[in-house]
């Protein structure tokens, strides 16, 4: 498609997701980023980091503790153009996690692989 | 350093209670730079013992704009950056710091945000 | 506070968009007024939309903004159905905020 000057150009977002999903408002708000971002057609990866794997963990029953549940968002990240979905490997590694136990196929990858989507970006946001 | 390709990560937590150092460390590269502020000042960034560890590469011995100015082209290495109002407020003198940890103005952080291509928070 | 009054005097709790309070408290009658409240008459194309929302929902715990719901409507009720001019004769105006509020579901949060 030819570039419109008139429209805003699109960027390369990194959104490194790196909180528990309930406790605190940051996976939540991290994943509304990320649906705008890609509503509004920029280019998203989507990073789970640290304690930002958990939210990816399935089995998840919130409505235990009157929260929605946030996983259940994730399967529907195709459906908004998202497929850059990273997880780091020591992250995981280190809570004892594997990706058959995760709600959503991801890009398992290392810290080098962080570091360059890094560099690529635009813009990071680190929540 | 290369201005398309350089990071700023600020990291505003103590490492005793949050992995905002250590995960910042991992994916922190070779002409990167790492601004310690609010309580991310009492990180003990020794560098000799983080590379010992395996918990980062590439950290400047010594910071080189402390020892002077860089030499022309030189980026290599990591810059480790601290501010000094939240070194003062928290009683840390600019001689407790480790060699490679130089000590700076918010003026200073302005230019660091201006001179890198992107600005990482981690907290 | 914002509330709709159905017919049998019960009255529902709207927010100040014009969306349920509770999602419980939807049903086919609510659906109705919520739409005759946008001036809306439903039919059964717009049904099978609300019926599609609802599901999404109930899967996800997410309305769609405009983009994912002409997707999911083309995965669902056929690529005729899934574009926006279809969905747009429906819903008028924004259809991502006026199928979710008739469909009993919160506002969009990306969607503007």
């Amino acid at each position: 498609m030819m570039e419109n000057s008139a429209l805003p150009t699109r960027k390369v977002l990194t959104f490194i997701s790196r909180r528990a999903p309930y406790g605190q408002g940051g996976a939540k708000a991290m994943l509304d980023m990320v649906l705008s971002a890609a509503v509004f057609d920029q280019q998203v990866n989507y990073v789970f980091m640290d304690d930002g794997v958990q939210q990816l963990r399935r089995g998840q029953e919130p409505a235990a503790i009157d929260a929605k549940n946030l996983s259940a968002a994730f399967s529907a990240l195709p459906l908004y153009d998202v497929s850059n979905i990273f997880v780091d490997a020591e992250s995981l590694q280190l809570r004892g996690l594997t990706p058959d136990q995760l709600v959503i196929d991801t890009q398992v990858c290392d810290a080098d692989k962080i570091a360059e989507l890094i560099r690529q970006s635009d813009v990071v946001f680190n929540l | 350093m290369n201005p398309t390709l350089s990071t700023l990560h600020t990291v505003n937590k103590s490492a005793f209670g949050s992995d905002a150092l250590a995960s910042c460390l991992r994916v922190a590269r070779s002409g990167d730079a790492i601004l310690l502020l609010e309580d991310g000042v009492y990180n003990p960034v020794d560098a000799a013992a983080l590379v010992g560890a395996g918990l980062a590469r590439d950290i400047l011995a010594e910071n080189q704009s402390r020892a002077g100015p860089a030499p022309t082209g030189g980026s290599e290495g990591i810059r480790i950056y601290a501010l000094r109002e939240d070194l003062q407020a928290r009683g840390i003198a600019a001689e407790q710091l480790p060699a490679h940890v130089e000590p700076i103005a918010y003026k200073d952080f302005v230019a660091l945000v201006c001179t890198h291509r992107r600005t990482v928070s981690w907290f | 506070m914002n509330s709709l009054t159905l017919p049998n005097h019960r009255r529902i709790p709207l927010d100040k968009d014009g969306y349920l309070r509770s999602l419980e408290d939807w049903n086919e009658d609510v659906a109705e007024k919520l739409a005759a409240a946008a001036t809306v008459q439903l039919t059964p194309a717009h049904w099978e939309v609300i019926t599609v929302l609802r599901a999404f929902y109930q899967t996800h715990e997410l309305s769609p903004a405009m983009r994912p719901l002409v997707k999911l409507v083309a995965r669902e009720l056929g690529a005729d159905k899934g574009r926006s001019i279809y969905l747009m004769k429906l819903f008028p105006g924004n259809p991502a905020l006026l199928a979710s509020k008739i469909a009993g579901l919160p506002r969009p949060t990306n969607c503007f």
